[in-house]
């Protein structure tokens, strides 16, 4: 499999890693401010970091979908639509079993969940046709 | 949707990448074409018939024709 199967996919490829350092480390540098007890306008900015993050992200997916030609641009967008689906479905069925007992889970693994659902349909949607 | 882009491809020496610029699409799409991973739009097909100077259905199999009064493929 080609890692990067598009023109300019590099740059996105690049722009991605990154965000997802920065959204690790801001996760991380959040729940050790709280530790340290680092003032709640400080924590508070920090904890509004991933999401920038993550709106970052969507919006480089929506120019890369938007800037390829119309092969990539329907194989992305049926992957991320995939992706997307997946995660929504597995976060309102974990919702609904947190009602009754199962153990709370932080809001942001949504964002991991999608990426990583997206790294799995990639393999099994290769293509645009109809069958 | 079946089609004999890799043959006129071939039969014209062109690379995927070359035929891709051609039309105004990656090599990938132009692969996906060939392995029927792809259904082109009508604006592709168009481009593509117009690279080879042929009729559209000289290239692309019509799957709404009858069987036997197809295209070439």
């Amino acid at each position: 499999m080609v890692l990067v199967p598009f023109p300019g996919g590099w740059r996105y490829v690049a722009g991605a890693v990154i965000g997802w350092l920065a959204f690790l480390g801001l996760i991380a540098l959040a729940v050790f401010g709280r530790s340290q007890g680092w003032p709640a306008p400080v924590l508070v900015l920090i904890a509004l970091g991933p999401a920038a993050i993550a709106a970052r992200q969507f919006r480089l997916a929506w120019r890369l979908v938007r800037d390829e030609d119309e092969f990539v641009r329907g194989l992305l967008a049926r992957r991320m639509l995939a992706a997307a689906s997946g995660a929504i479905v597995l976060a309102i069925a974990w919702s609904g079993l947190e009602m009754v007992g199962a153990p709370h889970l932080p809001a942001w693994l949504l964002y991991p969940l999608v990426w990583g659902l997206f790294g799995m349909v990639t393999p099994l949607i290769s293509g645009t046709a109809r069958p | 949707m079946k089609n004999r882009l890799k043959a006129l491809r071939a039969a014209r020496g062109w690379t995927q990448e070359q035929l891709g610029a051609q039309v105004g699409v990656s090599r990938f799409a132009i692969n996906a074409l060939e392995t029927e991973r792809h259904d082109p739009s009508l604006d592709l097909a168009y481009r593509l018939a117009a690279t080879f100077e042929l009729p559209l259905e000289e290239i692309f199999s019509n799957p709404h024709r009858t069987a036997g009064k197809d295209g070439a493929c």
